[in-house]
């Protein structure tokens, strides 16, 4: 949330000479990282969470 | 005598492959074909194959589709294509600027449900537009078959902003702003671009759920892009970033979470809780259901229309006698909460839209073909026009004659209530109106439908400031 506020704000020069239609894919790029990374986040999460539990379960 | 073959007006773009509407000589009905080039006959084949589409005909979220043999097939359209499927009819088109929110809602779930089952297993779909989408009576169902490609690894969601600019957008303004989304929808038909929506988002409003990452961080990077395109500077060729299963699949999952979480509370209009507070007692009321009830039930017909149905209590008596129900009101919440109650029933064959019956939706698109005005899209045996023509005359200020020769236009049996000035809801219309419509009473009335129609019943209501007249087409 913070990386897209500050992504937002600040004007991204890198870009100057690219055509309209690839601003979709780059949008996509950044969006579908962050979500990609929420998602690993997730994932691990409840990894961790189920061993830990199942080693609880066990004993 | 060969088949009459016609070209569907509203698919061209995509030169894979084309609908035709066909009609074999001596048939009644018309059959919808679509002519495939090798690809796209490849993909189709293919996709019939898996389990994923499999599963999507069993729950009835696609089109039935199948593979036909050209032996019934005019030649030279056999010479045009490599092979030809044949789909299911929905039986009344709609457009997602006659959809309510919960309409354009379930529709764009069924798009990214599509989407996320699809990429699961190796496959996308490459486009993103609502009118790839219908509605058989309350349940959405997606049509475009050969939008269903394979995926190539490392390709992104191409589609993402044309379902953002069709899909997303439109709910969003209508959730956070309360805009009506239908009045853009219907004369942009490429829907609301990011650079169109942030316009409406002013000062904190930016921070409501889901406009920061899908409307203003767009619209910044195109307006950037604009702004260093403009003038001669060439277009660079750049190469996409590549994008992994995961990055695209649980960008569609972000989006999916978000338009469940985002809704729009129907406001109390006029006519959302018109069955609680009409101006009726509870025995005219009965009277007018079981007149209705009456000549509904007198044959089965095929389609009935009710304009001005508010809540849809009678559109809901004339259902069990004919194959489909078309219930349009201009007013959004009554069609939303019609919606909304229609779907939880199973079987229902009603299909509900926004449509102002003075200004319904118009032939439009390319050669104002591509899109069909609303009456072009069916015939129906039975209207019902139930406490509708005061506001036709005196709100709309379309006189008695015009509406009356227009409904003659439709070639159908009509049951219309005739609401006469001393009912207090003509009183209040009338209230601060300089017009006095002196041409707005019954004896007129009578005379111009007897111009066009037969009466074959009438019953008065509400003691007599009221009436209904069943009529039959000259």
């Amino acid at each position: 949330m913070i990386i897209l506020v500050i992504l937002a704000i600040f004007p991204l020069p890198v870009f100057a000479y690219i055509d309209p239609g690839s601003g979709s894919a780059i949008v996509t790029a950044v969006l579908g990282t962050i979500a990609a990374a929420g998602y690993m986040v997730r994932h691990l999460f409840y990894a961790i969470k189920r061993k830990f539990l199942g080693n609880k379960k066990e004993k | 005598m060969e088949n009459r073959i016609k070209l569907n007006d509203g698919s061209f773009r995509d030169p894979c492959n084309r609908v035709y509407e066909l009609q074999e000589p001596n048939a009644q009905n018309i059959r919808l074909i679509r002519g495939l080039d090798k690809k796209s006959l490849d993909n189709f084949r293919k996709l019939s194959e898996t389990d994923f589409y499999a599963a999507f005909v069993q729950k009835k979220m696609v089109v039935i589709s199948e593979e036909i043999t050209s032996d019934k097939i005019n030649k030279d359209l056999i010479e045009k294509w490599d092979g030809f499927i044949e789909h299911n009819k929905i039986s009344f088109i709609s457009y997602p600027y006659e959809w309510t929110f919960s309409m354009l809602k379930d529709a764009a779930l069924l798009h990214l449900d599509l989407l996320e089952s699809s990429l699961e297993n190796g496959w996308i779909l490459k486009d993103a537009t609502p009118y790839n989408i219908q509605f058989q009576d309350t349940q959405p169902i997606f049509i475009d078959i050969p939008s269903f490609e394979p995926w190539i690894e490392g390709e992104p969601w191409n589609a993402y902003r044309q379902f953002c600019s069709n899909f997303l957008t439109p709910l969003l303004i209508k959730a956070h702003l309360n805009i009506e989304y239908i009045n853009l929808l219907r004369s942009s038909l490429d829907g609301i671009p990011p650079t169109e929506a942030i316009k409406f988002f002013s000062g904190f409003k930016i921070f409501k759920k889901g406009v920061i990452p899908y409307i203003y961080f767009p619209a910044k990077i195109e307006n950037n892009i604009i702004k260093n395109e403009r003038d001669n500077a060439a277009s660079k060729n750049r190469k996409p970033r590549r994008h992994t299963k995961i990055m695209v699949i649980s960008l569609v999952q972000s989006i999916k979470n978000l338009i469940r979480k985002i809704e729009f509370k129907a406001e109390h209009t006029n006519w959302s809780k018109y069955d609680k507070t009409h101006s009726y007692s509870d025995n005219d009321f009965n009277t007018k259901k079981n007149f209705i009830e009456k000549h509904a039930s007198e044959k089965l017909r095929n389609q009935t229309w009710d304009i001005g149905c508010n809540t849809g209590t009678f559109s809901e008596i004339c259902s069990k006698y004919c194959d489909q129900v078309i219930s349009i009101d201009a007013d959004f919440a009554a069609i939303e909460n019609l919606y909304l109650s229609e779907k939880n029933k199973t079987n229902s064959n009603i299909l509900p839209l926004i449509i102002d019956i003075s200004n319904i939706s118009p032939s439009q698109g390319f050669a104002g073909k591509e899109r069909k005005g609303f009456d072009k899209r069916g015939k129906p045996d039975l209207i019902i026009c139930l406490a509708l023509i005061h506001h036709i005359r005196i709100t709309s200020n379309i006189p008695n004659s015009i509406f009356i020769k227009y409904l003659r236009s439709l070639n159908s049996d009509v049951i219309i209530e005739f609401v006469d000035r001393q009912d207090e809801m003509v009183k209040k219309l009338l209230t601060n109106k300089k017009e006095k419509y002196a041409d707005y009473n019954r004896d007129q009335f009578i005379y111009e439908i007897k111009q066009y129609f037969t009466i074959i019943d009438r019953q008065p209501l509400k003691t007599n400031k009221r009436e209904l007249f069943f009529i039959t087409p000259i």
